[in-house]
């Protein structure tokens, strides 16, 4: 339902963006919406007393596992395979270990850092113990001070579900530089390309800053959206990469965020052999899956316009959101292996 | 904090530049065995900072309390010098292991060598947290 509405939204308003929103929800913010005058009072060490500790880590177990895994395979880290070699990870804002756990799970060396003294003391600590000789290994520290590592010790480093809170009102700019600055400094020169899950307003413009802090100390940040099987909600990622200038394609099914998704970003990343992203089996068919439905969403639209029918909207058809689905129409004959693959190929061009 | 976490851990308060390797004084350790992985140990050999890590192994034997000891017997010696094929070595590995792993500071302090500036350890996680002034 909520891929039909976006094909809908890219077909019939592309350029404003606003107007299948505002028409659904009215004004109403989506739930999972920080205010920025909540994220601006922000403290973690504050916020989570123990009761909300362990209400945070029950509430999230399944989820935040799904993320870690997801966010781990940006990184280059096959979660699915016990073969993956052993890396020293740090994981940014690690809270209760749920994330530090999900990478101790795949074999890495993994040291959690959280400024949340009751997350770092949550008794989930404990049930994580035997996973690796170093699970259970965290401190406290904040991420928008220069973390307390020494230089190009660290091959990985990833953070689920963290990292807004430096986008913050105020000084955001100044934080997330402390961090890619840290970034820079603690991992070594082959590191593996960083990722950070994050619940960023986009109207915020936090994903700008993260690109621009980046870019100063020579990173390549792209905004990677997925979507975790079965649920309906989008999850940001961003994609931090040393060197090269060029960003994946983007995806039509995220373009009202300027997005790229985890399979153009897959395709990408083999093309530039850069490390590749390591998406699991059931991931990628059910991306592939919803890539499809999409395309086939926006064909039929594009027809009924064609039949002279009008749409719910009086919105008229986007210029960009014909043209893929002329070329759509095109590949509909294609035996099924071929269809699909173009249809990955027509979304993230 | 096992002393792998030790051996990367530093001090980044302003104006220091060189707050490595932090000074132990532990109050409170003990020793728990974790399942010996020659890949996972020899993958954190080239991290290592190896002189720190004597360094480390001569100040956790000050710690008055170190619990588990008894399964233990006494530390392993490392070698002061890193093995030439240390992936090939398999006792000294061991050994290693032991030390990196095994051993866990839960209460007490580490110090900038530099600075003096003193981190508190408590319940096995240290506090790395700076003022304000100190960034």
């Amino acid at each position: 339902m909520v891929l039909e509405e976006r094909a809908l939204q890219l077909y019939t308003a592309p350029f404003g963006g606003q107007s299948l929103q505002a028409f659904k929800y009215g004004s109403l913010t989506p739930a999972w919406a920080w205010k920025e005058e909540d994220r601006a009072s922000f403290d973690a060490d504050r916020y989570y007393d123990s009761e909300r500790t362990a209400g945070y880590t029950e509430h999230n177990r399944g989820s935040q596992e799904t993320l870690a895994r997801r966010t781990l395979q940006l990184c280059s880290v096959q979660t699915e395979s016990t073969d993956q070699e052993t890396l020293l990870a740090v994981d940014l804002g690690c809270g209760s270990g749920l994330s530090s756990k999900a990478g101790s799970q795949c074999h890495l060396a993994v040291i959690g850092v959280d400024l949340s003294s009751e997350m770092l003391r949550s008794d989930e600590w404990e049930a994580e113990k035997h996973l690796s000789p170093m699970s259970g290994e965290r401190l406290r520290c904040d991420l928008a001070q220069p973390l307390p590592f020494r230089s190009q010790v660290f091959d990985l480093c990833y953070s689920v579900s963290a990292v807004h809170y430096l986008a913050t009102a105020s000084g955001a700019e100044q934080r997330i530089r402390a961090l890619t600055g840290s970034l820079r400094r603690i991992l070594v020169p082959e590191a593996r390309p960083v990722a950070l899950q994050a619940y960023l307003t986009r109207s915020s413009g936090a994903v700008e800053a993260f690109q621009a802090a980046a870019r100063k100390d020579g990173w390549l940040c792209d905004l990677v959206v997925d979507q975790s099987h079965g649920r309906p909600a989008e999850r940001d990622y961003l994609y931090l990469r040393k060197g090269g200038t060029e960003l994946a394609p983007r995806c039509a099914l995220y373009s009202h965020a300027k997005a790229t998704c985890a399979l153009a970003l897959e395709a990408w990343a083999q093309r530039q052999k850069a490390p590749l992203v390591r998406l699991d089996g059931a991931h990628r068919a059910w991306l592939v899956r919803e890539h499809d439905r999409f395309a086939r969403r926006l064909l039929r639209l594009h027809k009924r316009v064609a039949d002279g029918a009008s749409l719910d909207h009086a919105a008229p058809p986007g210029t960009d959101a014909a043209a893929l689905a002329q070329r759509l129409a095109g590949i509909e004959e294609m035996e099924e292996e071929a269809r699909l693959s173009a249809v990955l190929s027509i979304l993230h061009s | 904090m096992r002393l792998m976490t030790h051996n990367v851990l530093q001090c980044n308060k302003k104006g220091v530049q060189n707050g490595f390797p932090l000074i132990i004084k532990a109050t409170s350790m003990k020793y728990e065995e974790t399942p010996f992985d020659k890949s996972f140990v020899s993958a954190m050999i080239p991290k290592i900072e190896y002189h720190a890590l004597l360094k480390a192994v001569s100040e956790v034997q000050q710690c008055p309390n170190i619990a588990g000891m008894d399964k233990l017997g006494s530390l392993p010696v490392l070698p002061l010098a890193m093995p030439a094929n240390p992936d090939e070595d398999e006792d000294f590995l061991r050994r290693l292991h032991t030390v990196l792993f095994d051993l866990s500071m839960l209460e007490g302090e580490l110090v900038c060598p530099e600075s003096g500036r003193v981190f508190p350890v408590n319940d096995g996680i240290p506090n790395m947290l700076l003022n304000d002034d100190e960034v």
